[in-house]
């Protein structure tokens, strides 16, 4: 499937309703938007199914204390459960992160093409994401809350972490 | 000046040194990107992430000594992450890997300088990912001296 950058996704809706005209060319049109928007659509369950099953094997296997072998925390049924609004909350066509856990039982999502071109979110048990990403030798890393949408400013972030 | 071995703990190692972080779980590694994930520098709640000083260890030995430390902690050896103590200073101003021997381990040291901030540890934590190696666990464990 190709992926779009995230910010041309996002006028996916403007583009799933379009203007009907009543010529026959419009209709052509019409038609074939809607079967591109139900691709993605399909594409976009598929993918979030995916994630949502990789996110159920991470709790399973960081459920125990000290999972890493040092002194990480058993991940946390709240960052869980946050972890996975977030990625319902993944717009059309959006790249799929990896999951992971960290040592405070937070899960944590990265996007990126290497180690050196990436963006890692950890999701906090009471809803924050503390961020980093490293592109080349750039570096950025802050909070933002998550309240049930993507942060604007996380979406550009994932952009600039998986386009070319 | 050159301290002899083993050095006082604390005391900063220098940047040519090669460090193994030794590593117990799959997640720290991403297969799809074949890259260290920044959670195999997860540091603890004391701040001092443990390490151990290649020095004169050789292969062999370095793994044996991974290998025990999963005996000891009931886990399967995934692997390690190499890096030099150089790297370590560039991932953040106050980063630095210092001695921290022990009687039983006196190659063990310690990645400090980390601040409470969990979004800058992120970053510092991906930083040594990307300067680090991985090298996966070998699949028996090695008996041979180097």
């Amino acid at each position: 499937m190709k992926t779009w950058p995230m910010t041309a996704v996002l006028t996916c809706s403007t583009v799933a309703s379009p203007v009907r005209g009543e010529s026959h060319e419009s209709r052509y049109v019409s038609h074939q938007m809607g079967r591109i928007i139900s691709r993605l659509h399909e594409s976009r369950s598929v993918g979030i199914q995916a994630l949502s099953d990789d996110l159920d094997t991470l709790a399973a296997d960081c459920a125990d204390n000290g999972w890493d072998g040092y002194s990480a925390r058993a991940a946390s049924l709240e960052s869980v459960a946050t972890a996975r609004r977030l990625i319902e909350s993944l717009p059309l066509g959006a790249f799929r992160p990896t999951l992971g856990a960290d040592s405070r039982g937070w899960v944590t999502l990265e996007w990126g093409r290497t180690a050196r071109w990436t963006l890692s979110l950890s999701v906090t048990d009471d809803g924050w994401l503390h961020y980093a990403g490293l592109f080349g030798s750039e570096r950025v890393f802050g909070t933002v809350a998550f309240a049930g949408r993507l942060p604007k400013a996380i979406a550009a972030l994932i952009d600039k972490a998986t386009l070319a | 000046m050159t301290l002899a071995f083993p050095e006082p703990e604390g005391t900063p190692l220098n940047g040519a040194e090669t460090l193994a972080r030794f590593l117990f779980s799959r997640r720290c590694y991403s297969i799809e990107r074949r890259a260290l994930r920044p959670e195999a520098f997860d540091p603890p709640p004391d701040l001092k992430l443990s390490v151990t000083r290649h020095r004169s260890l050789g292969e062999a030995e370095l793994w044996r000594r991974g290998q025990e430390v999963g005996v000891l902690r009931a886990k399967a050896l995934f692997g390690r992450a190499d890096l030099t103590a150089a790297g370590v200073q560039e991932s953040g101003p106050e980063m630095k890997a210092v001695a921290a021997w022990e009687e039983h381990n006196p190659e063990h040291a310690h990645i400090v300088g980390w601040t409470s901030n969990p979004a800058y540890q992120k970053s510092v934590k991906q930083v040594l990912a990307a300067v680090a190696t991985f090298l996966p666990a070998p699949a028996e464990p090695s008996t041979k001296a180097s």
